[in-house]
């Protein structure tokens, strides 16, 4: 389980760039499945290829994982895990405003790719206990060889949160929603252990208040 | 991640946000002059708000024991401000550099009060970056002083 963290964030971390531009990317949100909708929205909220999405409680990747151990949690593991938390959610939101108003694509692909950058730099701080909606393996937890790393994820947990009609309101929930993960991050510096994730909490914060401003802006 | 130089104490840390905030209020001088308007105003502003963080950095150095470093008579420009558009440039640089030495503080910084100076003030040289025109960056103050993450600690 050591180097597992590692490989599986270096994979996501060369899957950031990945862009898919089809149409039909954010598909039919009015007539698909939730749980379609669900796995479609994570998709292009990590910028992850769909196979490396795996379903939990279908899959026996998932089943066979379960009596891991877990990694013994350090000081710093609930300051984590709360600022993960916070930029998963941040990501699907995202994800949920450019489904809804795909005409915002080119102000929020920018940021998005951001927010990727600082969930992988949260999960390469070290272990963390099972995120709710999120957690990396590697291939030789799922077995599967021909992925280097993939998401195992509870679609039931991925809460899509609701997006206004209008786009400007809509820039204005992602605003507020920029500006309240950046006072998270900046509890989390204040309240963690460790000066090195202090000052990735303070420098996503930092960036994360930037983010307000574009969207101020825009 | 940044790399501190071995002998990196708090005290160095204060000292380096202080110089950049002296090289900081000079700028805004150069800045100002060039601007006017709401621009003008702005660049006011942030000179003030400047200074008062210089002020807190030296009441911190002095309640330490340290002396605070004076601020150099002059400091050379990374480009000729001639007008507006180079003035707001300049800001926007001044802002960007200072992230840098204000995320080392971060980190450095022994007691809660000083560590939420120092991450206040990232946030707001961050925004003030973007304001002045700068692209937003993925993470402000570390952004190119990124090393490889470190193998995870063993159970």
């Amino acid at each position: 389980m050591d180097a597992a963290p590692t490989t599986a964030v270096a994979h996501i971390a060369r899957e950031a760039s990945y862009q898919d531009t089809t149409p039909g990317r954010y598909g039919d949100p009015v007539n698909d499945t939730l749980d379609v909708r669900r796995r479609r929205l994570l998709v292009a909220a990590f910028g992850l290829p769909v196979f490396g999405v795996v379903v939990a409680g279908c899959t026996t990747p998932r089943q066979a994982k379960q009596p891991a151990p877990q990694p013994a949690p350090d000081a710093d593991a609930r300051v984590r895990w709360r600022a993960a938390r916070a930029e998963e959610s941040l990501l699907i939101r995202h994800a949920a405003t450019v489904e809804r108003h795909p005409e915002l694509d080119d102000v929020l692909s920018p940021l998005t790719a951001h927010h990727r950058q600082h969930l992988v730099a949260l999960l390469g701080e070290g272990p963390l206990p099972r995120l709710a909606t999120l957690q990396l393996t590697s291939p030789s937890d799922t077995g599967a060889a021909e992925t280097e790393g993939s998401l195992v994820v509870d679609l039931d947990a991925v809460e899509i949160p609701n997006i206004p009609d209008k786009a400007d309101d809509a820039l204005g929930a992602l605003r507020d929603a920029e500006i309240d993960t950046a006072d998270t991050h900046t509890d989390g510096c204040l309240h963690a252990a460790g000066p090195r994730l202090a000052t990735l909490l303070a420098s996503i914060a930092a960036a994360e208040a930037a983010h307000h401003v574009v969207l101020e802006t825009s | 991640m940044s790399t501190p130089a071995p002998a990196t104490t708090e005290v160095d840390a204060i000292q380096a946000a202080l110089a950049g905030e002296h090289a900081c209020v000079y700028g805004y001088g150069v800045v100002g002059s060039h601007l006017s308007g709401d621009a003008q105003a702005t660049a006011r502003r942030a000179l003030g708000a400047h200074e008062d963080r210089r002020a807190e950095l030296r009441e911190h150095l002095l309640a330490m024991g340290a002396v605070p470093e004076a601020a150099e008579p002059a400091y050379s420009l990374p480009f000729p401000v001639t007008d507006a558009a180079s003035a707001r440039e300049l800001a926007g640089l001044l802002e960007q550099r200072l992230a840098a030495p204000y995320a080392d503080l971060v980190g450095a910084a022994t007691d809660t009060t000083l560590r939420g100076l120092a991450a206040e003030a990232l946030r707001a040289a961050a925004m003030r970056a973007v304001r002045w025109g700068v692209d937003p960056t993925p993470l402000p103050g570390l952004d190119d002083r990124i090393e490889p993450h470190p193998p995870p600690p063993s159970p």
